[in-house]
């Protein structure tokens, strides 16, 4: 028989045993809110401020005309040092103290009065997205400084080329950032809340209570699972607060669809938590499973970084089988491009689908005896 | 004797958990390979489609210039309708729109505009793609006209290709080994407070710190164990990137850094109760130190206040370690002020760690 107030001595017993342990309660609202806002605030993708080396043989006018304009902006590139020799240059590369350099070689100003000069730009490749930005960064300044050099000769160039933002016209990564932390966010820390829920009665030897006591599975589950949404809604409010106020995402969509889609969302990495709750024995393989299964997935697989049409088949494959990919889709969906409901649909339906499934592992797992 | 029967009662502890044993070697094999083969921020295969109003000699030769691996092309749109449909379904990354008469005007010197036309609710694509298109179509048409004075010849150091995997490789190791190495002795601590042996374990002739010692020593060998394999084998054969240096140095490394990671899992152990505290204080730290590391955001880009805290974060001194000698091929008695920052922080971290917890006994 199922009673509904079965259910709640749940959730009260496990929201009382919450709020008089101080440091979990802390922990617990913290994770997540030191989660948005190291990762939503400190993600910067733009690099900026490289420190550059120098080694300028040709010592010219034009090879200091050419270093200014690279370091002019101030914003990206300035220059670490001056270098004498290339032994020297290659040993600041390796150990880190210029990110790259700029090797202007001799007769780089007669090369250019003949046709053509050219120069080379070293980068340290550890980092490959920051080599392959500071490559770009340099290949528009000469760009804009050849066609300038032209023009001083009369010669214009009749095409334009105008790149145009979607979505988010002024390319504000930094809303972007912050709206896919939010869904890794909600990914990870309701699974860990909920990871430790069930295994940890198992630990101290608590769950014989249960075994033994007139609770059905259907409602001890349900119960655990209301908890953990409970304290999940609770730490969701308060990150959209950060989204709102602080971090100030404009949003273009439906505010109900938001909330809808988040809740729904909360449901489904709690039942997920669970089932490792579930399944395992102890509380730091259920935990490390739970940060594991679920953060490289949720940055690799849902578009959090990269574009989701990159991936190959294979990847794309394993991404619908992960539901913060669904989550991703229509966050940035309703926040950015404010799509209408039948584009959302099918991915609030999925989701709820996963929910479903996730449940009635866990229903099918539990056992009210001792395995 | 004593200390290594501990030794030996941790290990074999460890190896009875089939669960963390199975997810420990899920995180040193298989989620390694995951990271390296799939994160990858340069832009490659960046979907594009081409709305063609063109469609001359010129335009086509124009598109056949965005060379794979970066780009993968599509195919064309005829109407702005599916323009916005390929790009709200993230079916791609931008699209090229190339104007009415573009090759008769180009040839008379008229003026005419290409647009880019990029999904700006990608994170690292977005900005890349543009700056991509821009360069290739500016260089495209500058090369119908005249030779450009001034050429940039880029070459990138100790990675050709710039190729992602390589990056990703080491640094998803370094994360999952900062991971357990703040999880396992904390954890290890906790569990005998949760059944109550701790209460045994004073009033045994052993010494409180021999024990709390040979639980660091424990979980720090067994995290450098799974370190080795994950190099030798995740990195080196699976992951298939070339490792530069020697590997010792590596694992020596490492070992620095097992002190320093295990002193900072003995804090934690000596705040929590439960493990409830031990997986949230975890990740609490674990948080900051990933940041700080400058893994994902270049120190040098970060506001100054967090550049001065990045001197906090041990992660830093190990990632610059670890990748100077695996990408770069640095011998590690070179790399001084690395080790001299590690071995400070580690020796003041575990020495302090395990006091406190001795204390809280």
């Amino acid at each position: 028989m199922f009673r509904v107030k079965r259910v709640f001595s749940i959730v009260k017993k496990e929201i009382r045993e919450l709020l008089r342990d101080k440091i979990s309660l802390i922990t617990v609202l913290a994770v997540p809110l030191s989660m948005m806002l190291v990762f939503g605030y400190g993600l910067k993708l733009e690099i900026k401020h490289v420190p550059l080396g120098v080694l300028d043989y040709d010592n010219s006018y034009f090879s200091r005309e050419i270093l200014s304009k690279l370091i002019s902006n101030g914003e990206y590139f300035y220059v670490k040092r001056y270098f004498s020799s290339e032994k020297e240059l290659d040993r600041a590369l390796t150990f880190g103290e210029v990110r790259g350099a700029l090797l202007f070689p001799f007769n780089f100003e007669k090369d250019f009065k003949k046709g053509q000069g050219r120069f080379q730009l070293l980068i340290d490749g550890t980092f490959p997205y920051r080599a392959e930005v500071i490559k770009s960064y340099v290949n528009a300044v000469v760009s804009l400084e050849n066609l300038n050099l032209m023009e001083k000769k009369g010669l214009k160039l009749p095409v334009s080329v105008k790149p145009r933002y979607w979505f988010n016209e002024s390319l504000n990564q930094d809303y972007v950032v912050a709206v896919g932390t939010l869904a890794v966010v909600l990914a990870i820390a309701p699974a860990v809340f909920s990871a430790l829920l069930i295994v940890k009665e198992k630990e101290s030897g608590s769950i014989y209570n249960v075994y033994v006591s007139s609770i059905g599975k259907f409602e001890y589950l349900l119960g655990k699972l209301l908890t953990g949404f409970l304290v999940s809604s609770f730490n969701l409010a308060v990150l959209f607060v950060l989204l709102f106020f602080l971090f100030q995402v404009p949003l273009k969509g439906s505010f109900l669809l938001l909330i809808l889609s988040s809740l729904l969302f909360i449901s489904v990495s709690t039942a997920f938590g669970l089932l490792l709750s579930v399944f395992f024995t102890s509380q730091a393989a259920a935990f490390i499973g739970t940060v594991i299964l679920t953060v490289v997935p949720s940055i690799l697989y849902t578009g959090y970084l990269t574009p989701v049409s990159s991936m190959g088949k294979g990847a794309l494959l394993t991404a619908h089988l992960i539901p913060t990919f669904y989550y991703m889709r229509l966050l940035k969906n309703i926040y950015f491009k404010a799509s209408p409901f039948k584009y959302l649909f099918p991915d609030l339906l999925t989701l709820m689908a996963f929910f479903f499934v996730l449940f009635s592992l866990n229903y099918l797992f539990f056992k009210k005896r001792e395995r | 004797m004593k200390f290594l029967i501990l030794l030996y009662k941790e290990v074999v502890q460890f190896l009875r958990n089939r669960g963390l044993l199975i997810f420990a070697v899920y995180a040193f094999t298989l989620d390694i390979y995951l990271a390296a083969t799939g994160i990858d921020l340069t832009l490659k295969n960046a979907s594009f489609y081409a709305q063609d109003f063109d469609n001359s000699y010129t335009s086509r030769e124009l598109l056949s210039k965005f060379p794979e691996p970066y780009f993968h092309f599509k195919g064309y749109l005829l109407s702005d309708k599916s323009v916005e449909d390929v790009l709200l379904k993230d079916r791609a990354v931008g699209v090229i729109r190339i104007p009415f008469n573009f090759e008769k005007r180009l040839k008379k010197g008229d003026r005419t505009e290409v647009a880019v036309i990029v999904n700006g609710a990608e994170v690292s694509a977005s900005y890349l793609f543009s700056a991509y298109a821009t360069q290739i179509i500016y260089n495209f048409i500058t090369g119908q006209f005249f030779k450009p004075p001034v050429e940039v010849v880029p070459r990138i150091y100790f990675n050709q290709n710039a190729s992602s995997k390589l990056f990703m490789a080491y640094s998803e190791l370094l994360t999952v080994i900062t991971l357990f190495l703040l999880l396992l002795p904390a954890a290890a601590v906790v569990l005998e407070k949760e059944r109550g042996n701790v209460e045994m374990l004073t009033v045994s002739p052993l010494p409180n710190i021999v024990f709390m010692v040979a639980k660091s020593v424990a979980m720090g060998l067994i995290v450098l164990l799974f370190t080795a394999f994950a190099l030798f084998f995740t990195v080196e054969k699976v992951v298939a990137v070339p490792f530069r240096g020697n590997e010792l140095d590596f694992l020596l490394l490492t070992l620095l850094y097992v002190f320093t990671a295990s002193g900072l899992s003995m804090f934690i152990a000596s705040l929590s109760e439960n493990m409830l505290q031990v997986s949230q204080l975890t990740i609490l730290l674990l948080i900051p130190i990933l940041y700080l590391s400058g893994n994902w955001t270049p120190i040098e880009a970060m506001p100054k206040l967090l550049q001065w805290l990045s001197v906090l974060s041990p992660l830093k001194y190990y990632i610059d370690g670890a990748l100077a000698i695996a990408i770069k091929g640095v011998p590690l008695k070179e790399l001084t002020s690395d080790i001299l920052a590690l071995t400070l922080q580690g020796g003041a971290l575990f020495a302090l760690g395990n006091y406190f917890m001795v204390r809280r006994i």
